[in-house]
């Protein structure tokens, strides 16, 4: 499993970001081998047609199956549900990741 | 005959599952109901700004059913802030955008596209996990 996470800043005490597809950042998770990379957006300014973009790459670079996020926008959520992605809603809104982390024991 | 009523379909489950007024209270009021159809009406319309054509398809149900729908979650609210009554949001005619579980450790929801066996909580690993009905 290979989760992907949206944060605001590229430290460990970054938050998870509100929104999933404009995050500045993301942390990817892979549960199997307890690992995580910490990645820039590069379509985070990008005016249309993000979600579609994004969800791309992040499946083919970073072969990410499963997104965790507190709010997903409409059409990330369509993309993901056709691609057959494992939706996670956490209900924290100002969670860390290095909180996430501890709850997943990984580092 | 009254025709059949249309099943709302649900992306997500909503977050929680009721909201409690502020301050007075000795004798608290009945609660209103929402109903699983009218949060998401509420959600689709008035948070993520859908016209009431678009918001119809996602819940597959026809525009003058969700027109329907939104009056009466309009109603309920409206009422719960004015006469201070806790909003229950549950029941109603709805289904969820595939199968849902609840972890009771970590709270987070997650859905399971592929169907696989749900044992644990993808975040906390918790085997402590409620399936949500719709
Ligand atoms: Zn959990």
């Amino acid at each position: 499993m290979r989760i992907v996470i949206p944060i605001s800043d590229k430290s460990k005490t970054s938050t998870v970001s509100k929104k999933f597809a404009r995050s500045p950042h993301f942390a990817v998770v892979d549960k199997t081998d307890r690992t995580v990379e910490v990645i820039e957006n590069p379509y985070a300014d990008l005016n249309l047609g993000v979600g579609k973009k994004l969800l791309n790459w992040l499946t083919k670079e970073y072969k990410v199956d499963t997104l965790l996020a507190f709010e997903l926008g409409l059409k990330v959520q369509q993309l993901a549900n056709e691609s057959k992605m494992q939706l996670i809603i956490i209900n924290e809104k100002k969670q860390t990741l290095k909180q996430l982390l501890s709850f997943m024991k990984i580092e | 005959m009254p025709r059949p009523r249309q099943i709302s379909k649900v992306q997500i489950p909503p977050r929680v599952r009721g909201f409690i007024p502020v301050g007075y209270y000795k004798d608290q009021s009945e609660p209103v109901q929402l109903n699983i159809e009218e949060y998401e009406a509420i959600r689709l319309l008035d948070y993520e700004g859908l016209s009431q054509v678009e918001a119809s398809h996602l819940m597959q149900i026809s525009r003058p059913t969700l027109t329907r729908i939104y009056e009466r979650a309009r109603k309920k609210i409206a009422t719960a802030l004015t006469e201070a009554h806790q909003i229950v949001i549950e029941g109603g005619n709805a289904i969820f955008n595939g199968s849902w579980f609840e972890c009771e450790r970590c709270n987070c929801k997650f859905n399971n596209p592929n169907e696989l066996p749900v044992q644990s909580c993808p975040v906390c690993e918790s085997f402590n996990l409620h399936h949500l009905e719709d």
